[in-house]
């Protein structure tokens, strides 16, 4: 329910004006006051000395100190440059300043035209290295001397970066570890580089689905399959049986004899040759082209 | 010729200028910080008498407007020192003081606990007794103290000290927009209170209404 006052503004105005009558101003009002008060106002704070001037010599010095330390500290950085180097050293000496860590002067255009000092020729190839040292070429031995070879520009040997760690000697590849224990273990068994990282197959054209007919999948021929085929047959185990299910017969054979302990040394790379021809037609790209 | 010295001739050619009548305010502020009390004197009868006015339309009651008389002059005692002629006059500062110190006053007052209460009963005749002898003044007076101490303050310094909407908002510390709002919810707030109350343009004598 809303209730709507039935009092205009005017009316508002009218009605306060009639009250604005206030009783008078009570007598001794004043004297009370003034014997409430205290004896005098508070009184203002003495006025206090001015502050000391600042100290005006103050932040001239702390802009000079500050920048005769980055002045040195660009100087510093500076001093290897060849140019600044006889300004910058003295100078640097009498402030006091360490130079930054001396880093030898890169070969550059600007460096070659002073001279440095003849530098030892480096010693001869350690021994450890198996190339026995080439006789010097003939040409070089018949070319005369060259006239002044003291000022000839010669430039050190860059030295090595303090933070580059030394380089790794050099490890052999791991098909070459894998060639090396093959040999050993088994001298007969010829090399099959392409068990190990098998070519890239090339991919014949697609054949008509329509015309063409399917060739049977277990008679695809197969390029790392192949590859396998024909080195192990080329070695000593070239009498492996000619179809699959030889195969398997003799690899069952050769797994019951070994199971036995009645395995001879021809039977067990007999067996090497079967799982490995074995792995190989396993390791044979799918054949997607071909189709079903 | 010290500072001292100065400032004490400075004060003798005030008191000896204090019954001017055209001594300004300034120059009677100068003479209380000096520690004058006839010039403290001169300015409460300048200012007292509407000082009392504000306190008693603020609180509705002559002892509290007493008191605010009081604080306010006492305030105005302690910054006589620190007076800067040339700013708002004591008109204003006491205008000021006063409301201020109603606002805090009102907000201040708690209900009466019921262990406080007097035993015997109170002789005064019941609210409504009162308001129905009281006459249209009164009545109003009563209506207008009803109201919140903003409101309240925003009626009193609008209808009855006749400040102007900006200076009725700078006494109440307000920016003109927000006293305006403020001025128009206490009008409504009147106008309920003065309803309920049974009050209205006809109650007024018949050359007011």
């Amino acid at each position: 329910m809303s209730f709507t006052p039935a009092i205009s503004d005017a009316d508002l105005a009218r009605l306060l004006g009639a009250a604005s009558t206030t009783p008078p101003l009570p007598a001794g009002l004043c004297d009370r006051i003034m014997a409430a008060l205290p004896a005098d106002p508070v009184p203002l704070p003495p006025p206090t000395a001015l502050r000391p001037a600042r100290r005006r010599w103050l932040r001239p010095a702390i802009a000079i100190a500050a920048s005769l330390a980055i002045g040195s500290a660009v100087a510093a950085g500076l001093v290897d440059v060849p140019r600044l180097a006889p300004i910058l050293a003295p100078l640097l000496q009498q402030l006091g300043v360490a130079p930054a860590p001396a880093r030898r002067p890169q070969p550059t255009a600007r460096t070659a035209a002073r001279p440095h000092p003849a530098q030892p020729a480096p010693a001869a190839a350690p021994p450890a290295l198996a190339t026995p040292a080439l006789p010097p070429p003939r040409l070089q031995a018949e070319l005369p001397a060259p006239a002044a070879p003291a000022t000839l520009p010669t430039f050190a040997p860059p030295a090595p970066l303090a933070s580059r760690p030394p380089a790794a000697p050099a490890r052999p590849a791991p098909t070459a570890i894998r060639a090396a224990i093959r040999a050993e273990h088994l001298p007969d068994l010829p090399a099959r580089p392409m068990l190990i990282a098998p070519p890239p197959v090339a991919i014949p054209p697609l054949p008509d689905a329509v015309t063409t007919a399917p060739p049977a999948v277990t008679a695809a021929p197969d390029a790392a399959t192949d590859a396998a085929e024909s080195a192990t047959r080329s070695g000593p185990a070239a009498t492996l049986p000619a179809t699959a299910a030889e195969r398997a017969a003799a690899l069952q054979a050769l797994r019951q004899a070994r199971q036995n302990g009645s395995l001879t040394p021809d039977q067990a790379r007999q067996l090497r040759a079967l799982q490995t021809l074995r792995a190989a037609r396993a390791n044979r790209p799918p054949p997607a082209t071909r189709p079903r | 010729m010290t500072n001292g010295s100065r400032q004490e001739r400075a004060r003798l050619v005030l008191m000896e200028r204090l019954d001017d009548p055209g001594l300004g305010d300034d120059a009677l502020m100068a003479a209380v910080a000096a520690g004058s009390r006839a010039a403290f004197a001169r300015l409460f009868e300048r200012h007292g008498s509407a000082a009392w006015r504000l306190a008693f339309r603020l609180a509705g009651d002559a002892g509290d407007a007493e008191d605010l008389v009081q604080e306010g002059f006492a305030r105005l005692w302690a910054q006589a020192p620190r007076w800067q002629a040339g700013q708002a006059g004591v008109a204003a500062f006491l205008t000021r003081v006063v409301t201020n110190l109603a606002i805090d006053r009102s907000r201040r007052k708690r209900p009466q606990p019921m262990a406080d209460l007097p035993d015997d009963p109170d002789p005064a005749p019941l609210a409504d007794a009162v308001l129905a002898e009281a006459d249209t003044a009164r009545r109003i007076q009563l209506c207008v103290a009803a109201l919140p101490e903003r409101q309240r303050a925003a009626i009193v310094l609008t209808y009855w000290e006749g400040l102007t909407g900006p200076m009725a908002a700078e006494t109440l510390s307000l920016s003109p927009k927000a006293f305006e709002s403020l001025l128009i919810r206490a009008r409504a707030a009147l106008k309920g209170v003065m309803a309920a109350a049974g009050l209205s343009a006809a109650d007024l004598p018949g050359d007011l209404a």
